[in-house]
């Protein structure tokens, strides 16, 4: 048995809402070059290059500003919501006491409830998208993109992204990938690394199906990494001069396929990213835990060997103080012996 | 249908339901008796090689991973397919804030999920999204250490699923998941393994 379209429209369109996310500004090299464009003290800016286009989404943590947000879009979409039903059910009701002959009476519209009412998540509310178009520079078979973002801490979801008229398109990287942090007033210069650095070639997976943009009257396809490759933090000319820099990388566990497209994982990079199976391992944490763990045996050993040193000085100190208080007691009982003529031996 | 079209571009976003991401992947393994595991019917997958359509093993095909239990199959069979779905597979253990989880699972991401994969289909076509829950069951398995077998479409059929025309009926996905869990588990396939 299969759900009706239909009534999966309906339930649809009575209990949830699209909402838009919070989309990067793509920045365009003239216009920086003209002045037009700045890097501002409160924003954050991603640069990433590579040897073809792409189309990126990144999901930023919500700090407790973005989550009184989401609320408040929640709040509003509710209210709409209410609103659109009366008016659906005042129709319906009108068309129920007017029934058409030879027409049937159409479904009672859903009532919304807070239950069963939904927005969409807010990792996709959080969610920044960009490319393939909109470059801020492209030649000698390089595409590089700078975007101007919310400071904050960003996750690599993957090569997902809307494509106009076809919804998203791309792969996600639901089963293990990478985050860093977007300080303000800076540009953090992610290079090629998210292409080049995964060891791709020790991680095969199915053959992806092509990703393809529709650009003018042509197409786009969105090559997806298939080998790691030299990395490269090369600044454009036009940059050059401005704050920079390069983000420390963390590994970050799976997550769900928000947008329901094809499943990957960013293959391991080296100090960073690692997998038992599907298991992602976080490389710094672990090497962390362990040097912790390490620091904290050498500590113990440390005040353990302190300890049984401390035991055997006191125990030293005891002993010489024994020492000390038997000769003390035994000169004592010496002197506290009578006077005698030693060459005699008598008493006088 | 003509509203339903003009809709697309608007409800496509829907598509799918929230999780957190947490490196503390842990896996929710349900329990099954003896006798459970046994009433589960296990699939024909004896067939002539020489005869089958080899070609066809790229889109049939089956799991098997070594000393594994039915337990762990069953949970990760379940796990691919909520994800491949784009339904919610993981629940993580942070919430961004209190009572967050609670009030985002329910029929409103369950219907987001089917009604995306539905849009998706009057856009892409059906055969789109047969492949893509292909490659999606077969990376995910992949990830987590199963091998792939093909098995001729015939057999392949009595105990899979495909979602062309929309999502299946959770009784009969589910035990379909549970006979692909028998095999999974099972004894080792004596036949060439396929590429991951």
């Amino acid at each position: 048995m299969k759900i009706s379209f239909t009534k999966a429209l309906c339930g649809a369109l009575a209990s949830a809402l699209f909402l838009a996310p919070a989309n990067a500004r793509p920045i365009d090299e003239d216009d920086f070059v003209k002045g037009e464009e700045t890097i501002l003290e409160d924003k954050g800016y991603i640069l990433i290059s590579g040897p073809s286009r792409w189309g990126v989404t990144l999901m930023k943590e919500p700090n407790p500003d973005d989550i009184a947000r989401y609320q408040e879009a929640y709040e509003e979409a509710f209210a709409e919501a209410s609103e659109d039903y009366e008016k659906k059910q005042a129709r319906y009701l009108k068309r129920k006491e007017n029934p058409i002959e030879g027409r049937a009476l159409p479904d009672e519209p859903i009532k919304p409830e807070r239950e069963t009412f939904r927005i969409v998540q807010i990792e996709r509310f959080m969610a920044s998208q960009f490319g393939p178009t909109d470059v801020f520079k492209k030649g000698d078979g390089q595409y590089t993109y700078l975007e101007e973002v919310e400071p904050g801490t960003y996750t690599w979801y993957g090569p997902v992204f809307l494509s106009p008229g076809e919804g998203y398109i791309g792969q996600c990287y639901c089963m293990g990938t990478v985050k860093f942090e977007v300080e303000p007033g800076i540009i953090t210069n992610l290079g090629n690394s998210l292409f080049a650095l995964p060891k791709w070639e020790d991680d095969k997976t199915a053959p992806p199906l092509d990703i393809i943009y529709p650009m003018g009257l042509g197409a786009v396809t969105v090559k997806l990494p298939t080998e790691s490759a030299p990395v490269s933090y090369d600044l454009p000319v036009s940059l050059q001069g401005q704050p920079v820099r390069t983000p420390e990388l963390f590994a970050v566990g799976k997550i769900n396929n928000f947008y329901g497209k094809m499943i990957g994982r960013m293959a391991p990079i080296e100090g960073v990213l690692a997998y038992d199976r599907d298991r992602v391992i976080d490389v710094k944490a672990e090497r962390a835990a362990k040097a912790k763990v390490v620091a904290e045996a050498a500590e113990a050993k440390a005040a353990a060997e302190a300890k049984a040193a401390a035991e055997a000085l006191q125990a030293q100190g005891k002993a010489e103080e024994q020492q000390m208080e038997d000769a003390i007691a035994s000169e004592a009982q010496t002197s506290d012996q009578p006077e005698t003529d030693t060459e005699t031996g008598s008493h006088e | 249908m003509k509203l339903a079209y003009r809709l697309l571009p608007l409800l496509l976003p829907l598509a799918g339901a929230a999780q957190a991401q947490s490196l503390v992947d842990e896996q929710q393994t349900r329990s099954f008796t003896a006798n459970e595991i046994a009433a589960v019917e296990m699939p024909t997958l004896g067939f002539d090689v020489r005869k089958a359509k080899v070609k066809d093993f790229k889109k049939y095909y089956y799991f098997h991973r070594d000393e594994t239990s039915f337990e762990e199959a069953f949970a990760d069979l379940t796990e691919c397919d909520a994800l491949s779905s784009g339904l919610a597979a993981y629940t993580g253990d942070r919430e961004p804030y209190p009572g967050y989880y609670a009030t985002q699972y329910g029929i409103g991401g369950v219907i987001g999920g089917v009604l995306g994969n539905m849009l998706a289909d009057a856009i892409y076509g059906s055969s789109e999204r047969r492949a893509l829950r292909r490659i999606n069951m077969r990376n995910c398995m992949g990830f987590k250490g199963y091998q792939r077998y093909g098995v001729p479409k015939k057999l392949w059929k009595e105990f899979n699923f495909e979602e062309g025309g929309g999502r299946e009926d959770d009784e009969i996905r589910e035990a379909a998941l549970m006979q692909q869990a028998k095999v999974a588990s099972g004894l080792k396939p004596q036949q060439e393994v396929l590429e991951r």
